[in-house]
């Protein structure tokens, strides 16, 4: 249906959902689809041109994240990196004890995964997070114990944005003698991750999130870490996860992160600028709105607010019918209508966990379009409000 | 995923607010997805005068609440609480499965004011054949009177908070 001479603007602001392909990972992507398109494990030269690619993107995956080539594990993305860590470092060790921890706020394919093995047995601790989305560190402490053989709590909230306190987690663990493994799908372009000097045993990363392909991610593994396989029936990554080399999606998971690390510095920059400015105009004309998650020590791109009163869904639609995307939580729960379970942990009252948008900005957005979706945001929640029987009160500051 | 119809309501709803001194007021929300939904009735010798509806809810929710608020007004309360899920979806045209509960808070949200109007001014009616049962949970007004929000922190003061930090670190 064409709308007749409607010029609209489309606004982008979800990259938490997934980011557009960069050129550079595209083009790279275009070549090896004409020039390699051999099967990376045949042995005659067709194959070892597509290996080549393979090997060359795992080197630079490796050098992002400070890790050696030999401890990369290409997967089909995010989740299977997260279902894989958690399965098979609980099941690889269970000789050692049955105990896990992770948080409370964490994505759910770390949630489903850690439910799945207290069906099968182990026991899953989950910590809770202070109102800013922290972890509570000194209950981390208190539950360690002789049994815990894996802590997974993630780098960064996909929905808040709050970034945990990684090296303390990691220097616990470490004393521990306990695996760590951390959810990095968010942070890798925000946070310089050093996994050897950090002392990550694993950690999961999804090409899509930074401005690489859909349906490609990567498991760290540490060294010594014993992990069972995720996919039987080929010699693929070590015998670790078979399956015929997704090659071009490999080539381009290699490219996004040697871009995202190469372009962190100013992309984080900008991202801060972006967020100073759009919050300091909601402030403007806006009230009633709060800020959820850590106010600083958090994902440059991510500003998750809570528009009281208004329910987040509606909300949304309102956005994206002037042309902005933006998201309730996250896109992985959106089709549940629920509160957000991050929100809830984070002691929210349902109501107003109910009212939360998530904006996520790229780097390519000007002053004048933040404009526009603040003003849009304005009239949509004016509108919103006039028919919600939720009465707005004057907030009170925390005492 | 959403009618065009249901759109169009939903951007452009009528009959919303409330209405002072309504003779009916009902409330009802759906636990599991916390939508809020507030019919308002003026009623005089048994019709409808007018009727208002209030939503915290998603697009559906509020689409419905609206189509019910219209369809209503002018009528008598028994015509009024023989609505179903169909006489809204006749409006909206076709609604998903999981968002038909915005249609049944509508619903429900009729049936609760006309028995909060009978209730207010002691009409009884036996047997009360016409309505069918609330699908969600009738709230009452009291409860909502007592909502307070003191846990959180506004906006300004994170936002100066946060801005003193950015400061800092430049």
């Amino acid at each position: 249906m064409a709308e007749k001479n409607v010029i609209q603007k489309k606004i982008y602001l979800d990259h938490g959902a997934t980011t557009p392909l960069a050129n550079e990972v595209y083009r790279e992507m275009l070549d090896s689809y004409q020039e390699a398109y051999g099967n990376a494990s045949s042995l005659h030269s067709f194959g070892r041109d597509a290996s080549r690619l393979i090997e060359t993107a795992r080197e630079r995956v490796a050098k992002a994240i400070h890790a050696k080539p030999n401890e990369i594990y290409f997967t089909s993305g995010g989740t299977e990196s997260n279902n894989w860590a958690i399965l098979g470092i609980a099941r690889a060790n269970k000789n050692k004890g049955n105990h896990i921890i992770t948080s409370t706020i964490e994505h759910p394919s770390i949630l489903e995964a850690c439910k799945q093995l207290e069906k099968e047995g182990f026991v899953v601790t989950y910590i809770p997070v202070d109102q800013e989305g922290v972890i509570d560190y000194a209950e981390l402490v208190k539950a360690i114990s002789s049994k815990t053989i894996l802590i997974s709590i993630m780098a960064a909230n996909n929905e808040v944005g709050t970034i945990q306190p990684l090296r303390a987690i990691a220097e616990l663990a470490k004393a521990h003698k306990i695996c760590f493994h951390t959810d990095a799908v968010q942070a890798i372009g925000a946070l310089e991750i050093d996994v050897a000097n950090m002392g990550i045993g694993a950690m999961s990363i999804s090409a899509h999130k930074i401005n690489g392909p859909k349906g490609v991610g990567v498991l760290y593994v540490k060294k010594g870490i014993e992990i069972q396989s995720f996919m039987l029936g080929g010699e693929q990554e070590k015998g670790l996860r078979a399956g015929t080399y997704n090659t071009q999606a490999i080539v381009g998971m290699g490219k996004a992160a040697e871009l995202a690390v190469s372009k962190r510095e100013e992309n984080v920059k900008t991202l801060k600028n972006v967020k100073r400015y759009f919050l300091r105009k909601v402030n403007e004309v806006m009230s009633n709105v709060i800020l959820n998650g850590h106010p600083t020590n958090r994902l440059p791109g991510n500003v998750n607010l809570s528009f009281e009163g208004v329910e987040g869904e509606s909300l949304l639609m309102m956005l994206d019918m002037a042309g902005i995307a933006v998201s309730t939580g996250s896109a992985c729960a959106s089709g549940s209508a629920k509160a957000s379970h991050v929100l809830l942990a984070m002691g929210m009252d349902e109501d107003l966990a109910k009212s939360s948008i998530r904006f996520t900005f790229g780097t390519d957005i000007t002053p004048t379009e933040v404009d526009y979706v603040v003003e849009q945001l304005r009239v949509s929640v004016k509108k919103l409000r006039a028919i919600s029987p939720i009465r707005i009160y004057k907030v009170k500051g925390v005492q | 995923m959403y009618s065009q119809k249901t759109l169009e309501i939903f951007k452009k709803p009528t009959n919303y607010g409330t209405i002072k001194g309504a003779s009916g007021v009902g409330k009802v929300r759906n636990k599991e997805t916390g939508d809020l939904t507030k019919i308002y009735i003026k009623v005089e010798n048994d019709i409808i005068e007018e009727a208002t509806f209030q939503t915290f809810g998603g697009v559906v929710s509020i689409a419905a609440a609206s189509v019910a608020a219209s369809l209503i007004q002018g009528k008598t309360t028994f015509t009024a609480e023989k609505y179903e899920e169909r006489d809204i979806l006749l409006v909206l045209g076709s609604v998903d499965e999981n968002k038909m509960y915005g249609v049944e808070l509508a619903v429900d949200a009729i049936i609760a004011a006309v028995a909060n109007y009978r209730k207010k001014s002691g009409i009884v009616v036996t047997p009360r054949a016409n309505a069918r049962k609330l699908k969600n949970d009738a709230e009452t007004e009291q409860e909502e009177e007592d909502v307070t929000i003191d846990s959180v922190e506004s906006l300004a003061e994170k936002l100066s908070k946060a801005l003193k930090k950015l400061k800092e670190e430049e």
